[in-house]
């Protein structure tokens, strides 16, 4: 049984995206919606690369008058999901905005056919999942109070939130490295578990005149270039059985997520529960950084309540993933700010509202 | 009054604000909110400003220069930055008069021009300083309503050091029961011991005992009721030193912890940021060693600080003059009276 043959995409998904102009362009291609007999549109996706994931591209983004400075946007599947809902927005041709929304939610529902995904796609399923959902959340919210005879009014409406809460999913890193920043001091020994693309970015971020030393608990050496340029880093790549004699040197704890749950728990590569259990048993504070639209309707109560298709490895079929309850967890840093646990229920009432 | 007077008439008593924070002469953070936000009333009277925005500038960087004159002290910062709040909702109120509009957080990266000039902002704001003038005056007395909800008939209410606002909560709580309470002197200053002559004029039955001796006694105790210097962003304390010891004792005793808070003492700062760290205050050591033993201290140092970082964990219920919270509730308190950073 050979491999299945993915038709290609002919716009190729491992460059950078070029600059956004009016509207962003999107890696998928979506069929404009037809005369409703017709199936719905099947977007089709990337094939999963032959080669090793290259490095997520980050390049500064001078958004149309907008910014004074330029600010780093990485292009990660999050954002060219998103980029993809708003291109089946702006090529909708049908009549009713309910077939608008349907097309919105089956382009979302699309998004989870990962075959065979790559780690970076399969790490980032859950952070679509939500972020389309908010999304359709957001271009949806406000449409009750347009009264218009056609669907362009709306469309247009549409389009508006959805760019607003693009340009907010751009900004979100940037938001959460200024927060994170304040938390790391001059001399502090960080463990970092896993290569969370929004840790390490934040450690990039913080000013040079601050010494400090990253323990990263990785089983390879991935991250061995990703502080090339940064002096004022000392890195050592740790395994996870290390973590236990390591923990009473460390100063804090750092962690990403893959999605944070609806009490303030966080999914994350397995290996961080026992952290977690760890930093708390000997008083280390454990900080999370996370984008809001990580922020899930997911709430387990415990490891097994996690769907198994996040939990486990499609073709190893070893855990990939595991639930830290929000007791272990100090804050949160998302771009809304420094949260503990018990704040992400209110931020979701907010989000939802 | 001319315009000059009036702005001289605040930037006289700016001066001699700051002036009395770098001088060391600390006064209690109410007398020095009351005093801040007499300050920004007369600024708000006066005719430097035009418009919202230089209003908010102006707090903002009195807040930073009040704060840098003595870093241990919260109490005028969080004044300022709770009007910067205000005038904020006032602008926005006046500006969407009679159109139905929300501040959706979210907008918050929608730039609001503050610079508009509204006519009316200036009666707004004013309005606004008399209205939190009112809630500090009556501070403590809001908070003590709320005592006989707390204290029930015939308990052994403990308490450390000596505050005014406990003072009140607890001579409110004896109009309506019998109570006992038990008075932790609290080293270095004992202040305990006035709290004790006061509230046993109020013929309230009171104990005093000495720091050492809380662990002993816990098992009795049925609550601890004590106030707090800060208030901090992540529901922790920066209390007087002593505090987090007994109230370790409290934890391993399951004694439950009321914290009684005036608004103006909750400060939007986390502790343990690089920038922010708990600042304490060193005071003279004289309490602890005479100075007539000079001769063996030479080789001694001797510090008194003043204040103890207490964790959230060991707090059960804040109790502020606009009512009661969890400690893991503060984030929203802070949503609701400070701007987000």
């Amino acid at each position: 049984m050979g491999r299945k043959k993915h038709h290609k995409s002919n716009v190729p998904q491992s460059q950078p995206k070029p600059l956004p102009s009016s509207v962003p362009s999107a890696s998928v291609n979506v069929d404009p919606g037809g005369p409703s007999i017709d199936p719905p549109p099947q977007p089709s996706l990337p094939p999963p690369p032959q080669n090793p994931v290259p490095p997520v591209q980050l390049k500064p983004v001078k958004m149309p008058g907008a910014l004074e400075d330029p600010i780093l946007v990485a292009e990660t599947p999050v954002l060219a999901a998103v980029r993809a809902l708003l291109r089946v927005i702006e090529t909708y041709n049908g009549s009713t905005v309910n077939g608008l929304i349907s097309e919105l939610k089956s382009a979302a529902n699309a998004n989870n056919v990962v075959k065979q995904g790559t780690p970076v796609l399969t790490k980032s399923k859950l952070a679509v999942d939500s972020a389309c959902a908010q999304f359709i959340r957001y271009a949806t919210l406000t449409l009750s109070s347009i009264e218009a005879e056609d669907v362009s009014k709306c469309r247009e409406q549409m389009m508006c939130e959805g760019l607003k809460y693009l340009k907010r999913c751009e900004r979100s890193i940037e938001k959460i490295s200024r927060w994170a920043v304040t938390l790391i001091f001059d001399g502090a020994r960080i463990l970092v578990h896993g290569d969370s693309f929004v840790v390490l970015e934040t450690l990039r971020c913080v000013p040079k005149n601050i010494y400090f030393s990253v323990f990263i608990v990785l089983d390879n050496d991935k991250v061995a270039t990703f502080f090339e340029d940064n002096y004022n880093i000392d890195v050592r790549v740790v395994r996870d059985a290390e973590v236990g004699t390591l923990m009473e040197s460390m100063d804090l704890v750092l962690v990403g997520a893959e999605a944070v749950s609806k009490n303030g728990g966080i999914i994350n590569r397995v290996g961080t529960l026992p952290l977690a259990i760890c930093s708390r048993e000997m008083h280390k504070p454990m900080y999370v950084l996370a984008e809001s639209f990580k922020f899930s309707v997911l709430y387990p109560l415990n490891q097994e309540d996690v769907p198994e298709e996040i939990r486990e490895d499609e073709i190893t079929k070893r855990i990939r993933v595991d639930y830290t309850p929000p007791k272990y967890i100090t804050f949160l840093v998302t771009d809304r700010g420094l949260l503990t646990p018990t704040a992400v229920c209110d931020e979701l009432i907010e989000l939802y509202t | 009054m001319t315009t000059a007077s009036k702005e001289s008439q605040y930037m006289a008593l700016l001066q001699q604000l700051e002036t009395s924070l770098k001088r060391g002469r600390y006064v209690r953070s109410h007398e020095l909110a009351t005093r801040t936000l007499r300050l920004a009333e007369k600024y708000v009277q006066s005719d430097s400003w035009k418009n919202a925005e230089e209003v908010m500038q102006w707090l903002e960087n009195t807040a930073d220069r009040l704060t840098k004159a003595a870093v241990s002290e919260s109490a005028p910062s969080n004044v300022l930055k709770r009007l910067i709040k205000t005038v904020q909702e006032d602008f926005m109120t006046r500006k969407n008069k009679g159109k139905l509009h929300t501040i959706s957080r979210l907008d918050s990266d929608a730039k609001v021009d503050y610079s508009e000039e509204l006519p009316d902002l200036r009666s707004d704001i004013l309005g606004a300083i008399l209205d939190l003038s009112s809630e500090l005056e009556n501070g403590a007395e809001s908070i003590a309503e709320d005592a006989e909800k707390h204290i029930n008939a015939n308990e052994v209410i403990m308490t450390i050091g000596r505050s005014r606002t406990v003072e009140a909560f607890l001579k409110r709580a004896a109009k309506v029961n019998k109570l006992e309470v038990i008075i932790v002197k609290c080293g270095p200053f004992y202040q305990g011991k006035d709290l004790a002559k006061i509230l046993s004029k109020s013929k309230i039955k009171t104990t005093v005992v000495n720091d050492t001796a809380a662990f002993s006694l816990m098992s009795r105790v049925d609550k601890i009721v004590i106030g707090t210097h800060t208030v901090l962003a992540n529901g922790g304390l920066k209390a007087i030193a002593g505090c987090h010891q007994i109230l370790l004792t409290s934890k391993y005793f399951n004694v439950p912890v009321l914290v009684l808070a005036a608004s103006y003492k909750l400060s939007p700062e986390y502790p343990f940021s690089a920038e922010m760290k708990i600042t304490n205050r060193f005071v003279s050591p004289e309490e602890l060693i005479d100075y007539k033993n000079g001769q063996m201290i030479d080789n001694v140092q001797v510090y008194a600080p003043v204040f103890d970082y207490v964790p959230p964990e060991l707090v059960s219920l804040f109790i502020f003059n606009m009512g009661s919270h969890a400690p893991s509730y503060i984030h929203r308190l802070l949503h609701d009276t400070y701007t987000q950073g």
